[in-house]
């Protein structure tokens, strides 16, 4: 046992030796620190602009709303707060959809707003593939990193002849994989680890609180996949006739799992199932408001509703104002038409993410990005609980203001004002995230997807390498 | 037989001998691209009538609301002609020439020349704007509905297919030119049995441009028949022009794999390096241009932009909440008595002051976003890919220039709804039905290749310039060539 150790620790220490002394290493080592640079920069950037502009706007509509001086309550639902959306911290990492969602929805009385302010409505020409960023350098070039580095390990060994050589003198076949698989972990952590050692120092320096609860699982899970690219790259260089037919296969495994998966799965998904139009969605809308009963029918309807509930004969003796509570009746069947309509469109957007995600089963790269998103807080899941989270407070401060009109009995309802005193009670919209649990427990299966993938891969290399061909 | 006719021979003796060498991979990369061509064309036609049928229904939606109020003024005239009465001015607040000038008209903008090919970045944009009497800056565009996940994967389109997928397949049958036969010995085999090597080299390129002519021909019949199922026009200009750029592209990619293979590489190191290659063209310099600019020249938050708009609307409302009570302000439609055009003018002139509080605001972001995309325009030349990328989006009408265009000509219909207006409300005139029928409409002029010729000229010779040098440089390198050397790096 010792001396099987032995062997694939010498194994490994040659290999990096070679590495280290490889042009190639040295230029993609350059290359990638080049990169994983710029994306931690712009990353950091980023987050602290956002960070700075949303506490800053988040002060000054507080301010703004707490002194809008005397204004009729269901006026001042009218004008109507924003709900901003909270940076992640660790969506610096991995921005995943927030280029593509809202950054802010209007909540205003009788009806709920699409999200709006996308990033991605700037977005220049130069780039249609996916923007460089911690995440998309761990997710397309680590892959690919490896691919480079490993698919000539075995393979090359077997075309110069040394890997007959190697067998004879007394190494395994699974030491010599071992040694050669350690080399490719070691040669990773140096790229990697200073990466990860900068970006949390960054994070910290940001000011905010380091998300140790998701960001443990969210390295945890990259160490799985590039374990499995790792794996799978010697895997192939074992079994491929020679060096340049590995090079093929593994250049094709990483572009079907990094291009195409991505953009035929999703689009197939959208062909057999098309999202309504923007013009059909409210459409349908319109259609079920138009259907509601009209002021006076309505008034009619609450006011027997309220003789009914406080046993008096005539209005006048009501201890509520009539339109107010006319106006809060409305209110709640706005909210309810748009809520039955929105909850169809997100649940949809949801249940088609998590198709996607479980494509995740057979491509690594999709499990990894799902997981990723989840983890980092930007996927539409997050998005969904951030909407409702916002529209809930819609419904509650419209409902606030209007039921402040319905206890000013006796007054009518569109010429009575309110001051400061009451926008003070409206309480501010806090944002708070998902646990870092709920995140867990709902991601496992893609988590789940990275850890057979490497268990069958690890399981599959004795069967593997019993068959390897051992002389080109 | 001349000289030329003698030296062609031999050339086209060993692409026919090369082609039949390549038949068994050509098979399967032709089979390859006609799926992802069948795939991407299908996502193309999708994506096209997801966008028509929102155009479609916005249309019919404002025809619906012209007839109804058409009806409704109708209505009023009759009842005001029995009666005898003056048919204009008249109180009743839909008959209010602001009041059809405040709910506008939708200015759209239709799918571009070749939108069956090209994606773009059309599911970003506005493909909608409601023109009405308030400042263009406050004018609301509207996006169609798209998922953003697939706004994240991006489409899967054909001009994906031509800028990502089609290199990938050229280096597939031109990574080992000479490589591998220079490595078996094969080459030094061949070179004895007669012939120079410059024509086997030019035999062997000659029979790769016949497999990308060959590709190309068949993506131009896929489009054409996909357009013709989709029932859109073809430009055939446009496709004759994108055709020149995909070859000018794909002839780049051959001068690359030429110029590796007469650099004396292995075989495995020429792929792993066009592979690398066309992962930085792709990716690493656009993506990383595109982070480095955005922090360079940043825009100012979106979310600052929303704050600025609302302190804005905030200040104009208290100074204007003298003017009118609130309960007409938010319910002028309840307003039966009274709302003329006292209100309308007021609400123009609240409108005109928020769009002044906040035009440095605006004007800020848009010279952030036009510096960007200048320094863009030029940075795109760091990789071929971009500029081709860019050329295709512009050809198809699916880029930011045309977008930029809408802009502008929604600006002009802007002022033309305006002028069109503002003397009837002025003279508080009232609405007869037939107006509803005689207000400007928008018609989207489509931008004219002349127009897109200073970016596309460029563009175009850029491709070609690099392409010629990378094959002639490898033609050259090809001439000093030694068949039996040392072994290759």
């Amino acid at each position: 046992m010792a001396q099987t150790e032995a062997i694939w620790r010498i194994v490994a220490g040659q290999e990096l030796k070679m590495l280290w002394r490889s042009r190639r290493f040295k230029l993609l080592m350059l290359l990638s620190t080049l990169l994983f640079s710029l994306a931690m920069l712009t990353g950091w950037q980023h987050a602290r602009d956002y960070r700075e502009a949303y506490n800053s706007v988040m002060g000054r509509q507080n301010e703004m709303f707490e002194r809008q001086g005397e204004l009729n309550p269901h006026s001042a639902t009218h004008h109507g707060v924003y709900a901003f959306k909270p940076w992640s911290p660790l969506s610096s990492w991995d921005p995943g959809l927030l280029p593509y969602l809202g950054s802010a929805v209007m909540l205003e009385s009788h009806k709920q707003n699409f999200d709006r302010y996308r990033a991605a409505q700037d977005q220049l020409s130069l780039s249609r593939f996916s923007p460089v960023t911690l995440a998309t350098l761990f997710q397309y070039l680590v892959p690919l990193f490896v691919i480079l580095l490993a698919y000539s390990m075995i393979a090359e060994e077997r075309e110069n002849g040394t890997l007959k050589l190697l067998l004879v003198q007394g190494s395994s076949p699974l030491q010599l994989f071992y040694g050669k698989a350690a080399a490719l972990a070691i040669a990773l952590a140096i790229l990697v680890l200073p990466v990860l050692g900068l970006s949390l120092g960054l994070m910290a320096i940001g000011g905010g609180a380091i998300p140790w609860l998701r960001l443990v699982p969210f390295i945890g899970a990259y160490a799985l996949y590039w374990g499995i690219f790792i794996w799978l790259a010697l895997l192939v260089s074992a079994r491929s006739g020679s060096s340049r037919s590995a090079l093929l296969i593994l250049l094709g495994v990483w572009f079907i799992n990094a291009l195409i998966v991505p953009r035929v799965g999703l689009g197939w998904m959208q062909a057999q199932h098309p999202l309504p139009t923007a013009g059909e969605f409210q459409r349908e809308i319109a259609k079920e408001q138009d259907a509601l009963p009209d002021w006076d029918a309505r008034t009619e309807k609450v006011k027997a509703a309220l003789l009914k509930q406080y046993g008096v004969k005539d209005i006048k003796a009501l201890p509520v104002n009539l339109e107010g509570a006319v106006l809060q009746d409305n209110e709640a069947d706005d909210t309810r038409i748009y809520a039955e309509h929105f909850a169809r469109l997100y649940s949809r957007y949801r249940r088609d993410e998590e198709l996607y995600s479980q494509l995740g089963w057979l491509f690594p790269t999709v499990a990894i990005q799902s997981f990723s998103q989840a983890l980092a807080g930007s996927d539409y899941q997050h998005h969904a609980h951030f909407l409702s989270a916002a529209e809930q407070y819609r419904f509650d401060y419209v409902s606030f203001l209007n039921n402040s009109i319905t206890k000013a009995q006796g007054q009518d309802a569109f010429k009575y004002t309110a001051g400061n005193e009451l926008w003070k009670q409206v309480p501010d919209f806090h944002y708070n995230e998902p646990s870092a649990a709920d995140v867990l427990s709902r991601s496992a299966p893609s988590l789940a997807a990275l850890g057979l993938w490497l268990l069958l891969l690890v399981g599959a290399t004795p069967f593997v390498l019993k068959r390897m061909q051992v002389v080109s | 037989m001349s000289r030329s006719d003698s030296s062609l021979l031999p050339i086209l003796g060993v692409a026919r001998f090369e082609l039949r060498r390549l038949r068994s991979a050509l098979i399967w990369l032709t089979g390859l691209l006609l799926i992802f061509s069948a795939l991407a064309l299908y996502s193309g036609a999708i994506q096209l009538r997801h966008q028509s049928n929102n155009a479609h229904l916005i249309q019919v939606q404002e025809q619906e609301y012209r007839a109804k109020q058409s009806k409704r003024v109708a209505k009023r005239v009759k009842e005001l002609k029995a009666k005898g009465k003056a048919l204009s001015p008249d109180s009743k607040t839909y008959r209010n020439p602001a009041n059809l000038a405040q709910h506008g008209t939708p200015a759209i903008l239709p799918n571009g020349p070749l939108a069956v090919v090209s994606i773009g970045l059309s599911p970003l944009q506005a493909q909608s704007t409601q023109i009405t009497l308030a400042d263009p800056a406050l004018l609301e565009s509207q996006e169609n509905l798209q998922h953003p996940l697939q706004l994240w994967t991006g489409h899967f389109d054909l001009v994906f297919v031509l800028v990502y997928l089609l290199p990938l397949l050229l280096i597939a049958i031109s990574f080992d030119l000479t490589a591998g036969e220079q490595a078996s010995g094969n080459l030094k085999m061949l070179l004895v049995q007669g012939g120079g090597l410059q024509e086997l080299i030019l035999g062997k390129l000659t029979a790769r441009v016949a497999v990308l002519l060959g590709m190309l021909s068949l993506l131009s019949a896929m489009a054409w028949g996909a357009s013709l199922v989709v029932n859109q026009p073809f430009i055939w200009v446009r496709w004759g022009l994108l055709l020149l750029l995909s070859c000018c592209y794909g002839a780049f990619w051959l001068g690359l794999a030429s110029l590796l293979n007469a650099l004396r590489w292995r075989a495995a190191n020429i792929a792993a390096s066009l592979a690398a290659i066309w992962l930085l063209g792709v990716w690493v310099i656009p993506g990383s241009s595109q982070q480095a600019l955005q922090s360079l020249v940043p825009v100012p938050s979106r979310i600052s932009f929303v704050q600025s708009y609302r302190e804005a609307t905030e200040k104009v409302r208290q100074e204007s909440s003298q003017l009118l009570g609130k309960y007409m302000e938010d319910h002028p439609d309840l307003a039966a008595a009274g709302a003329d055009n006292e209100y309308a003018l007021l609400q123009l002139s609240k409108e005109q002051a928020i769009a002044e509080a906040i035009r440095p605001v605006v004007d800020t972001y848009q010279s952030q976003l036009d510096q960007q995309q200048r320094v863009a325009r030029w940075l795109q030349y760091l990789s071929p890919v971009t500029v081709f990328e860019s050329a295709l989006m512009q050809l198809a009408g699916s880029g930011p220039e045309r977008q930029q265009d809408y802009k502008i000509q929604v600006q002009s219909s802007h002022d033309q709804w305006q002028q069109y207006f503002m003397p009837a409300i002025k003279q508080n005139q009232s609405l007869m039905p037939e107006d509803f029928t005689h207000t400007p409409t928008f018609d989207y002029q489509e931008l004219r290749l002349r127009n897109l010729s200073s970016v596309l000229v460029p563009e175009t010779l850029f491709l070609a310039l690099l392409a010629a040098i990378l094959l002639g440089y490898s033609l050259k390198l090809y001439h000093r060539y030694q068949v039996i050397e040392s072994e290759p790096a």
